[in-house]
């Protein structure tokens, strides 16, 4: 049994699925982190046997798994309580079946990465930006300056001088999607910052994440499968719409996108930040400047990258299904 | 709501809701969301069914009820 930990509506797993299927591996489970499921545990010490709706999951079964999207999918399993006239305990106790759903999710996810070939991570699916900066640093790669301020002043001093700043989330940013009767979903992007921005802003504000923009020739998003690249050119830079971040899609004269290769000692040092982190896949942001210096900006561990893959032509559905039959136990 | 293109929308915030928020998130924006997800709500699924059996199918409906 391959099983494949997901999110709804991910597109790229329903593709990978098809691939395992067509490979001939017909034995796979998704769960879904956000969707109602009826679950039923047998733990015991470093064995389990978990039923999720009417699949049965043994460990001994579990060949290969796939960490896509999402390991909070035991949400629910803790139910919630309201002992009246007690409102801080009701509170202290619902706060409490939280971290027991962390903690159980945990030690699961812990037993299946001691025991079976894993694409992915449950725990180093949202790493910190500002630590994956400091450990790429530390591998010899270049990195844009960063600045976290909470004071006005602050940025406004930084903005006054001729180089060019970015704002962006310190985390994912805003990626929430309604539910399906409204058909609307929220975002937030890498957005640029001049003085004009802090207009009306108190003096002490939300600490925010500010990083030099680099002017880039173009851009490099790099899909990491095992110590392989799969990795592709965005020119983004010519369309005002993209310059500052290709996800916001010219759908009228998209961005032109072409296969690329990357340099061996970039290659290498990538290869040492993964390692370093301790994760076996994950996309790359990188930007060219026009000195033909490759700047890492992030990793992430679960981007979406089908888009691309399409692209490019690169099939990496097929590459991950590949990975996943190819690691599988017997 | 002020149209950016065809499919971003750039959510109307407060001045108050706005610089409450970190300068990472000062522009928060919308998108209409395409009947496609509905599709790609793929739930847990298994197991032993034959790829013939999945592609004679799978371009007419979600592998997930076919699957279920």
């Amino acid at each position: 049994m391959i099983v494949i930990f997901s999110a709804m509506n991910d597109y790229s797993t329903f593709e990978v699925i098809r691939w395992l299927h067509y490979f001939g591996e017909s034995d796979v489970v998704r769960i879904n982190a956000d969707e109602k499921k009826n679950i039923l545990f047998r733990v015991h010490g470093n064995d389990f046997t978990i039923q999720v709706d009417e699949n049965v999951i043994e460990l001994s079964e579990i060949r290969a798994v796939w960490y896509r999207k999402g390991t909070r999918w035991l949400e629910g399993q803790f139910q919630e309580v309201c002992i009246e006239e007690h409102p801080k305990l009701t509170s202290y106790l619902n706060n409490k079946a939280e971290k027991e759903d962390k903690k159980l999710s945990d030690y699961i996810h812990y037993v299946i990465e001691q025991r079976v070939p894993v694409l992915g991570s449950a725990f180093k699916y949202n790493l910190n930006k500002m630590i994956t900066l400091d450990i790429a640093q530390s591998v010899g790669l270049h990195t844009p300056a960063f600045y976290v301020f909470n004071e006005k002043q602050c940025i406004k001093n930084l903005l006054k001088g001729d180089e060019q700043y970015i704002t962006k989330a310190m985390s994912d940013g805003v990626y929430l999607f309604e539910s399906e009767d409204k058909g609307q979903g929220y975002f937030t992007y890498t957005e640029s910052l001049s003085s004009d921005d802090m207009e009306g802003y108190p003096e002490k504000l939300s600490p925010s994440f500010i990083q030099s923009k680099i002017e880039k020739q173009y851009e490099v998003r790099v899909f990491y499968l095992d110590g392989r690249f799969f990795s592709w050119a965005i020119f983004s830079q010519s369309d005002t719409q993209t310059r500052t971040d290709y996800r916001k899609y010219n759908d009228q004269r998209p961005n032109r996108v072409v296969p690329y290769v990357l340099p061996e000692t970039l290659q290498q040092q990538l290869r040492d930040l993964f390692s370093k982190i301790g994760l076996n896949t994950g996309s790359v942001d990188l930007m060219v400047d026009s000195q033909d210096t490759y700047f890492f900006l992030e990793i992430n561990p679960t981007g979406q990258f089908g888009v691309l893959s399409r692209a490019t032509n690169y099939q990496l559905e097929a590459e991950i299904a590949r990975w996943l039959i190819n690691h599988a136990q017997h | 709501m002020h149209n950016t293109d065809q499919c971003l929308t750039l959510l109307d915030m407060t001045a108050h809701q706005r610089f409450s928020l970190p300068l990472g998130y000062k522009k928060i924006y919308t998108k209409a969301m395409s009947s496609k997800h509905a599709e790609q709500s793929v739930t847990v699924y298994s197991k032993k069914y034959k790829k013939a059996d999945l592609f004679a199918v799978a371009s007419e409906k979600p592998l997930s009820k076919i699957l279920l």
